[in-house]
């Protein structure tokens, strides 16, 4: 019920801004009301064109982000301003992180590498991120990317040894993602962990991957990684799906055409900890040719499972994930 | 004509001085285009922080690039009507420049208004 909520006042709040009925100062201004909802973590992302906001490790999307760049811009600059306000300290709104707890009710804004990723997170209520825990967080994500890779290596090599139906990747690859989380669990056991699937390689490439499928090509460019994809070859050869660390790279792009494969699902994987997005890995499943009939029951099924493992809805995960058929663009 | 300012380095007020606003522009190390120009009027108000304090910032984040500055230029009505923008009210001080909304024009018209940079 409150889930329902978030999202309508959410979307109309959207809506307003988007056909002009309120201006940034009103808009931060009813952001601020809604972040009196307890627990409520909000995202505005500009650059991967998605709103999404957080409560009770649920996950709220509402995309596409109907603010321009500039709109979105504005309103970073507008909570530098009202936070500067608060304790004087003057803040660039696109650059470095910060926070600030605006009152004594604790609403806290937290903007975290605006330079790069033009990301403002809104919490009520919540624990102020200081630099110094933010600095622990990244030290822990090092240690979280080193485990990560290790479970897809493991990964990798149970695929290899099973044989080709989808049926019996989906076991591999969700305790993976099990394991994945388990990961931050173990690392950071009060921060909530969460982990959120983007399709995209690359935080520009997001945009792209996020506009309705624009090509096949466009998807390979941000799907794979030379190296990596070349140190899993044999699990390739074997199967039908691989799953491994996505990037680009012409000659994987190249390759990857030669062999026919039929479909390249990347899943990127964002995690949020300490209301800190950080890039964890990819993983991005590459199917072979021969594509079986029930694939896209099995990717359902993945994706609902994903979704439910990671207490996130289904609506986050069927966005996060694009499917191309090759096939169809020859 | 109203006076519009814009917080800066000075190596980028030089160079929108010289050349205009570029909304092909990216910063050292960013990802994204500038695509639009963001002033505000030099009488505020200043909803969105003031341009000095914003230059500060800029020179903070690029300290190799010359110090803060602040470009200011005048800039005729019609101009600033063609920016206006529900999201940006000029009653609050803002007046945003993006493709479709006023760029183009100032672009155009950039070489011919009278501009300076201010030191801050």
């Amino acid at each position: 019920m409150m889930l329902q909520k978030i999202h309508n006042k959410l979307a109309d709040i959207l809506a307003d801004a988007a056909t002009a009925r309120i201006n940034v100062v009103q808009f931060v201004d009813q952001l601020f009301e809604l972040f009196r909802i307890d627990g409520l973590c909000l995202r505005l992302d500009s650059d991967y064109g998605v709103v999404y906001a957080e409560h009770d490790k649920n996950l709220i999307l509402i995309q596409p982000n109907p603010l321009t760049k500039s709109q979105f811009r504005a309103v970073l600059a507008r909570v530098a301003c009202l936070s500067s306000e608060v304790d004087g300290i003057t803040r660039n709104p696109y650059g470095g992180e910060w926070s600030v707890a605006t009152n004594e009710k604790q609403i806290t804004i937290s903007m975290a590498n605006t330079l790069d990723t033009l990301f403002v997170a809104f919490q009520v209520a919540g624990r102020r991120i200081s630099n110094q825990a933010i600095q622990r967080d990244s030290i822990s994500l090092a240690h979280v990317h080193q485990r990560v890779s290790e479970i897809e290596s493991d990964l990798f090599a149970e695929i290899a040894q099973t044989s080709s139906t989808p049926g019996e990747i989906v076991p591999a690859f969700l305790s993976a993602m099990a394991g994945i989380k388990s990961v931050f669990e173990e690392m950071v056991p009060n921060s909530a962990p969460q982990m959120l699937m983007l399709a995209g390689s690359t935080r520009n490439e997001l945009p792209a991957c996020f506009s309705s499928l624009r090509g096949f090509d466009e998807l390979f460019n941000s799907a794979i990684l030379a190296d990596e994809i070349q140190q899993h070859t044999r699990a390739l050869e074997r199967v039908p799906f691989v799953v491994h660390p996505s990037s680009q790279d012409s000659e994987v792009k190249e390759w990857l055409k030669s062999q026919q494969v039929g479909l390249v699902i990347t899943m990127p994987i964002w995690i949020s900890i300490s209301r800190r997005l950080e890039r964890a890995g990819f993983l991005t499943l590459v199917l072979g040719r021969e594509l079986p009939e029930r694939l896209h029951a099995d990717l359902e099924a993945i994706l609902h499972r994903v979704g439910l493992l990671f207490q996130f809805t289904i609506q986050i995960a069927q966005v996060a994930v694009r499917v191309e058929d090759p096939t169809n663009k020859r | 004509m109203p006076i519009l300012l814009h917080g800066t380095t000075r190596r980028r007020a030089e160079r929108i001085f010289a050349v205009g606003p570029d909304p092909e522009f990216v910063e050292p190390g960013g990802s994204g285009k500038a695509d639009g120009f963001s002033t505000c009027l030099a009488n505020g108000p200043f909803v969105l922080g003031h341009p000095v304090d914003y230059a500060r910032g800029k020179h903070m984040q690029f300290p190799g690039e010359l110090g803060p500055a602040v470009l200011a230029v005048d800039v005729p009505d019609e101009i600033i009507a063609a920016a206006a923008d529900p999201f940006f009210p000029l009653s609050q001080g803002v007046v945003q420049f993006d493709k479709g909304r006023g760029l183009e024009q100032l672009v155009q018209a950039w070489h011919h208004l009278p501009r300076e940079i201010r030191s801050v």
